[in-house]
């Protein structure tokens, strides 16, 4: 019954308001999110591909993150409303490629050489022996510090300026710094996982087993909650809630320093009072687990090509020459989004650019940022998410916030916990 | 003739309580007219004397986004839905309250279980459903699922219990028209009525973001909440911009509350005039 004036209303209303959707044949269609940075970045790819395709149209839509609901609903009517090529986050990737293994077109097969890329970006867009995506950018690790609270602690930043530390020394100069000028060294938003993770995929440590079973029991996790747990206790985190409060921590001087990605440059840049104040440092060592190294990472996303696109060819060949190839405009162009966004590429043979290189007089002794960056990245080791990253991320989070509290006693306990909700979660 | 109350401890009370309750709701407006002018660690860090940024802020938000273009679609949309939802609704309420039929309770009853399905588990099968009618990316998507709503029919419904059913009989007997009956006669003494639905359905379709996010594909077509949580996922969020995009998704709202705020606050005590 209600359906029937629906249609009629659809059918009247569709004169009147539809504009069509009829792609005309030689247009891509790039769904992402974030005016300032993949938007951007993919307009220049754009500019790029249009100097020796200028018959091609590329129109970026700016979506928000939400990107993956539209997604589905898309997937789900097979392919109806899909752009072209849409932007993921590398940590939401393996549950697309799990739930709709035909959805994306393998890259591997049309030719991408992988090796070239940041091998911590590949993994999670592999399935057997297939590539999926094209990585973009990095959230390469570093330890924000602020060197003017390390001075007013009577110490000299430059000690520490460029070398990787270990997470005890890392603790001794907390210490002081918390003892001489009653700041804590980090700021941490204590509802979320990022920290914790940074901290792990630094060890080289993996939150699931091969065969996808949760994996909570490793050293590696151990020791990194155990490291949580002695900052949390020598007072050396200034813990927040939320994002927008952890951002504020910052920028209003409430500690000494944060452990985050390359990506804070932009927030701590607002603000004109940090000018000279920061360095940043390689991510700091866990000692005693095989594999950890002095860098990891938080965020980032990737590029991928539907299989439902009608310009499937089209979209590989704009992605792949631009994206993964090496020549003078493609250098040129991962020089560009650098410094008009602060995006750093993944693709390894174009990271020479000036850009790169350049000293950043924002920064204590102008620090040239992007080049340690870079360097740090090639180190990331490679974690795989699952597609119950999520799951697991929020479990995490949950009883590391409670064994903080001193509501969980011990690190066994805490990893039962999670454990536990995990499992309920799942409902396994 | 002017009285002067004496200021009781009761009034007192009162115009305390009054004070506090007018602060708590119209603070949060002053700290987004207050965002518009600082920059987006301010914001954040919660200063209330105004800034100097709403130069940059403003080009920040005009610059990365067409806002009059948002600005319209969301007008649109939203006005598109009023009309049609009252039209649709107002007789279907009508034709439930006043020409009882055996079924009419048991229809309405069905209709009243709808309300219990949430939408997003409906998301999918209707996605396809416009995707099947070649109507995503359009206005109509948006607006076509919008205009029957079971609340707004059961809320006419209820208030057209009042319009004594005498005065229609009265009609009928000189001849009226059903539809000059509504039109004529229940219509113009219902006024507080329709301008209440008005406003349910125009306030639920300019906030409406779950079904625009999924079906507008295009930046052209698209509606000011969808700018504004494009905005959020950003890695370096501009509060300042973010702001003046969130003043002008208000204004509208604002304006429509206050220049009919007396046939809203008739329409919820259900009055027939």
């Amino acid at each position: 019954m209600r359906k029937v004036p629906k249609l009629l209303l659809a059918l009247a209303l569709a004169l009147a308001l539809a504009p069509g959707l009829a792609a005309a044949p030689q247009k891509l269609t790039v769904w992402c999110w974030d005016p300032n940075f993949n938007v951007y970045a993919m307009k220049e790819a754009a500019k790029l591909y249009n100097k020796a395709h200028p018959e091609v149209a590329v129109e970026v839509v700016d979506m928000a993150q939400d990107i993956e609901a539209k997604v589905i609903s898309g997937l789900q009517a097979g392919g109806a409303g899909l752009p072209d090529i849409a932007l993921f986050q590398d940590f939401r990737i393996e549950q697309f490629l799990s739930d709709y293994p035909k959805a994306f077109v393998d890259l591997k097969a049309q030719g991408v050489d992988y090796a070239k890329f940041a091998s911590y970006k590949v993994g999670p867009m592999s399935v057997g022996k297939s590539v999926y995506g094209i990585p973009f950018d990095t959230g390469s690790t570093g330890l924000w510090l602020r060197t003017d609270y390390i001075k007013a602690a009577g110490l000299d930043p430059d000690a520490y300026y460029g070398k990787s530390l270990k997470w005890s020394e890392v603790i001794k100069l907390g210490e002081t710094v918390k003892a001489k000028t009653g700041k804590p060294l980090l700021s941490y938003q204590s509802d979320n996982f990022d920290m914790l993770r940074i901290v792990v995929q630094s060890t080289g440590g993996q939150f699931f087993n091969p065969d996808g079973s949760l994996n909570l029991r490793s050293e590696a996790f151990k020791k990194s909650l155990a490291l949580f747990k002695e900052l949390n206790d020598k007072g050396l985190l200034y813990q927040v809630v939320g994002w927008s409060d952890w951002i504020n921590a910052i920028n209003s001087d409430q500690a000494a320093g944060f452990l985050n990605a390359i990506w804070m440059v932009g927030s701590v840049k607002s603000r004109p009072e940090n000018k000279g104040k920061y360095m940043v440092i390689p991510t700091p060592l866990i000692e005693g687990v095989k594999g950890a190294a002095n860098a990891s990472n938080n965020g980032g996303s990737s590029w991928y090509v539907f299989s439902s696109s009608k310009n499937q060819k089209l979209a590989v060949d704009f992605l792949k020459s631009v994206w993964a190839t090496t020549n003078e405009g493609t250098k040129a162009f991962y020089n560009e989004i650098l410094k008009g966004a602060g995006a750093m590429g993944t693709y390894l043979p174009c990271q020479g650019g000036p850009n790169f290189t350049a000293n950043d007089d924002f920064f204590y002794k102008s620090q040239p940022l992007y080049k340690d960056f870079a360097a740090w990245m090639a180190k990331v080791p490679v974690l795989t998410y699952t597609p119950n990253y999520q799951p697991m991320r929020d479990a995490v989070a949950h009883a590391t916030l409670n064994y903080f509290q001193g509501k969980i006693k011990s690190i066994d306990e805490a990893i039962a916990a999670a454990e536990a909700e995990y499992k309920q979660v799942m409902g396994q | 003739m002017s009285v002067v109350r004496s200021w009781t401890p009761g009034r007192l009370a009162s115009v305390a309580v009054l004070a506090a309750a007018a602060a708590i709701s119209v603070f949060p407006f002053v700290w987004m007219v207050i965002g518009t002018t600082l920059n987006p660690n301010d914001v954040l860090r919660g200063i209330l004397a105004p800034g100097r940024e709403l130069a940059s802020n403003w080009e920040k938000a005009t610059g990365m986004y067409d806002l009059p273009t948002f600005l319209a679609n969301s007008l649109k949309i939203a006005l598109l839905t009023v009309a049609l939802g009252l039209a649709v609704n107002g007789l279907a309420a009508f034709g439930f309250e006043k020409y009882p039929s055996k079924a009419r309770d048991r229809v309405f009853g069905v209709l009243l279980l709808t309300l219990i399905i949430p939408q997003i588990a409906i998301v999918i099968p209707m996605f396809r459903m416009f995707a099947f009618f070649k109507l995503l990316n359009t206005h109509a998507a948006i607006v076509l699922p919008s205009i029957m709503s079971v609340f707004i029919i059961f809320f006419m419904r209820q208030n057209f219990k009042m319009f004594p059913t005498e005065i229609m009989e009265a009609a009928r007997v000189d001849g009226a028209s059903e539809l000059s009956i509504l039109l004529r006669i229940v219509l113009p003494s219902m006024q507080a009525t329709f301008a209440s639905a008005a406003i349910y359905l125009f306030l639920g379709q300019w906030n409406s973001y779950l079904w625009p996010l999924i079906t507008i594909l295009g930046d052209e077509m698209k509606t000011l909440p969808i700018a504004m949580a494009s905005m959020m996922s950003a890695y370096t969020i501009e509060y300042g911009a973010l702001m003046i995009i969130v003043c002008v998704s208000v204004l509208p709202v604002l304006l429509l509350f206050l220049t009919m705020q007396k046939q809203f606050v008739a329409g919820l005590l259900g009055s027939v005039k």
